[in-house]
């Protein structure tokens, strides 16, 4: 850890370079002997349990692989990983960043892959598929033994990770989210189908529903599992790191907000369309309302969880959340605007089939309906906002905004000539009202923006930054030093420089008088002079040469 | 939500209990409904209902009875047995004096999959009937669900 105090030694220890290269390799290799091991010795396990159900088979060649993946990797893993285990008891190796990449990444792995195996094969059997369900059993198992490991070593107390260490937990709640959420919106949506079937006098024939909805349900409680161990057993949800807080602002709100808008926009597009047209076509589209209003409970559900998890973050990842929900409603309101427009223009063209003007505006509409709101909740444009935390945001929209209006307007005048150079048929409006909505939306979005910007920097241009006290040269007598660097260190926050003076008189020179000598300096590196006895200098060096 | 300061846990509460309310609704007004009654034969769907139920069932000779003689000809060799997990349901029909289209969605469901749902990825399908001597007969099934009987297969 570093004080802030450095003394001028000697060469830095050469071979550092082969150090880091040294561990990449050795973990590298760990890492493929791990992995070869596991699936050899899982290959084995799953030929074990699918013993029973084997007809015949061709030739041995299905137990070789199998078998010699386990010879060779598994005593090679166990050997690779004592040496390696013996020296993590050094500081140094324990403090590696490739430690703590190389169980991050098997962690990982081992987790993705044992569940995978584990909460399908289970899903098999719960959907009744009785002969083939222990397929791949063997594979999870392997794996999942192999993520109990390196729990363990993770877990350790003196030679788990310290670099790096909170990705397992943080990632591993994210996969245990993405299941919970998959899986649950699918059984829903399998729920309120069978529903809208019954209540449309519909027939359905062959496999029951409620086989495929067991199967789900056992993949809600693994994914339920995972995500619950993850977020609340290890802690996941009180981790303040910087990964932690873009998982929970990108994945935790965002894309739960993605999930519960786009539920919410096509259950009001089922409704709108339900309301206003009449003909018999709209099964279509009930096909995908099911899902979609199960999309829009559960993504609810998940978004206000971590919205409260948010509260017990810092300020700066509560405005970057907000940030990001106004920037998810503002795509779905600009491209309901678009959408809009285009059906504007499309009643002036006669329509011989296909989705017709009042589809597209319904659709439109739902898109803005549900879009706008939002994006004025989270956005807040009559309050006043604090500039500095925005303005990446605002060029960062402004900037995609931009880049969408330049596609537009090239596909607008892509089309545009081709009419007029009587390559194509049909109307003009009728080829170009879709660009033409979209370039309109977005060109809005983006002088909206731009003009905030603008007032931005008006309003508070940047502060010219203060020249601070970065490096201080110390030079001083005896212990002195030390003692004195530290001080500085503690008030100023620079780096201080010791360089020991060879007559080695102690210097009796207070700290107070330093500080005070250093306040009123402007420089950002000051050359201090203490000793002998109450000697003090304090020299104000320019950057400049000569 | 970000924008609500207050009480996060009451509106977990409102969303939980709306979600139950709906799930223990629907699976009370699904499970009190009885298996319908089979549709009339004398209709395209009728005719349809019958042949996928034999189908689904491994009766390919009483499947191939609701075949146009031309059809049963044509019975796709290398199609192999019907899909385990294969679920159809009847959407539409359209009826002409001769000829009838009946649209139906065919999903096939893997368990081991999350994200598939327990529809899996639903193909929209159509199967095409000609009026017979006074009944429909199917002349053209969908790819999923053809039901070959053992003597197409002799040379």
């Amino acid at each position: 850890m570093s004080t802030g105090v450095e003394t001028t030694s000697g060469p830095r220890p050469a071979g550092s370079a082969t150090t880091t290269l040294r561990r990449v390799i050795v973990y590298l290799l760990l890492f493929i002997v791990m992995a070869v091991a596991a699936t050899g010795v899982g290959g084995l396990l799953d030929r074990l349990f699918t013993e029973a159900d084997l007809l015949g088979e061709t030739g041995s060649s299905s137990l070789a692989l199998p078998l010699a993946l386990t010879l060779v990797g598994g005593p090679l893993a166990v050997l690779l990983f004592r040496a390696l285990w013996a020296r993590l008891n050094e500081p140094a190796e324990h403090r590696s960043a490739a430690w703590g990449l190389y169980v991050s990444g098997m962690y990982l792995l081992s987790l993705l892959v044992s569940t995978s195996y584990v909460f399908g094969s289970l899903a098999a059997l719960a959907a009744g598929e009785q002969g083939s369900w222990k397929n791949g059993l063997g594979y999870g198992l392997a794996w999942a033994s192999i993520w109990v490991w390196h729990r363990w070593m993770w877990a350790h107390p003196s030679r788990g990770p310290l670099s790096l260490s909170s990705i397992p937990p943080v990632l591993g709640s994210v996969l245990g989210l993405v299941l919970v959420v998959g899986a649950s919106v699918g059984l829903l949506g399998s729920i309120f189908e069978r529903v809208l079937e019954i209540s449309m006098s519909g027939t359905s024939l062959g496999t029951p529903w409620w086989l495929g909805a067991l199967g789900l349900l056992v993949w809600v409680a693994g994914g339920m599992l995972v995500w619950w161990w993850h977020w609340f057993h290890v802690a996941a949800a009180k981790y303040t790191s910087a990964l932690a807080n873009v998982a929970l602002v990108g994945i935790g709100i965002g894309a739960t907000a993605v999930v519960c808008l786009w539920g919410a926009g096509y259950v009001l597009y089922a409704l709108l369309r339900f309301l206003l047209e009449r003909d018999g076509v709209f099964s279509q589209v009930l096909g995908t309302a099911p899902l979609a209003l199960a999309a829009l409970l559960i993504g609810a559900l998940a978004w206000n969880h971590h919205g409260s998890v948010l509260a017990q973050r810092p300020g700066t990842v509560a405005l970057a959340a907000r940030l990001v929900i106004s920037a998810v409603a503002l795509a779905a309101a600009a491209s309901g605007l678009g959408v809009i427009i285009n059906a504007a223009l499309a009643v002036g063209t006669t329509n011989l089939g296909g989705t017709s003007a009042t589809t597209l505006l319904l659709a439109g509409i739902s898109s803005l309906a549900i879009g706008g709101p939002l994006w004025w909740l989270a956005w807040r444009p009559m309050h006043p906002a604090d500039p500095d935390g925005r303005r990446v945001y605002l060029v960062a929209v402004f900037g995609v905004s931009a880049l969408v209006a330049l596609i537009t307007l090239l596909v607008l005048g892509y089309r545009l000539l081709e009419r007029l150079l009587g390559d194509a048929p049909g109307g003009l409006l009728e080829h170009t009202r879709a660009p033409l909505g979209l370039l309109v939306a977005t060109v809005l979005v983006a002088a909206y923006h731009f003009g905030l910007w603008r007032h931005d920097r008006t309003l508070a241009p940047a502060p010219p930054s203060p020249t601070r006290l970065r490096l201080v040269t110390l030079v001083a007598g005896g212990g002195d030093g030390r003692e004195l660097a530290a001080e500085i260190t503690a008030r100023t926050g620079a780096r201080v420089t010791v360089l020991s003076r060879q007559d080695g008189h102690p210097g009796s020179v207070a700290p107070a008088r330093v500080l005070q000598a250093l306040d009123g300096l402007t420089a950002g590196h000051v050359l201090l002079l203490a000793g002998p006895g109450d000697r003090l200098e304090a020299i104000e060096l320019s950057t400049h040469p000569g | 939500m970000t924008t609500k300061t207050a009480s996060p846990h009451r509106l977990t509460a409102i969303l939980l209990g709306v979600v139950g309310v709906l799930v223990l609704a629907s699976l009370v007004l699904v499970f009190s409904r009885g298996t319908p009654p089979p549709i009339d034969q004398a209709t395209p769907a009728g005719v349809v209902q019958r042949y996928v139920t034999a189908a689904l069932d491994g009766q390919r000779d009483a499947a191939a009875k609701y075949l146009t003689p031309k059809a049963q000809g044509e019975c796709d060799q290398y199609a192999g047995p019907i899909a385990t997990g294969t679920r159809v349901a009847l959407l539409s029909t359209i009826e002409h004096t001769d000829t009838a289209t009946v649209r139906v969605s065919v999903s096939v469901t893997d368990a081991r999959d999350p994200f598939g749902g327990p529809n899996g990825y639903p193909g929209d399908e159509a199967f095409e009937l000609s009026r017979v001597d006074d009944a429909w007969l199917i002349s053209f099934v969908p790819w999923q669900l053809h039901a070959c009987t053992l003597e197409e297969y002799t040379p």
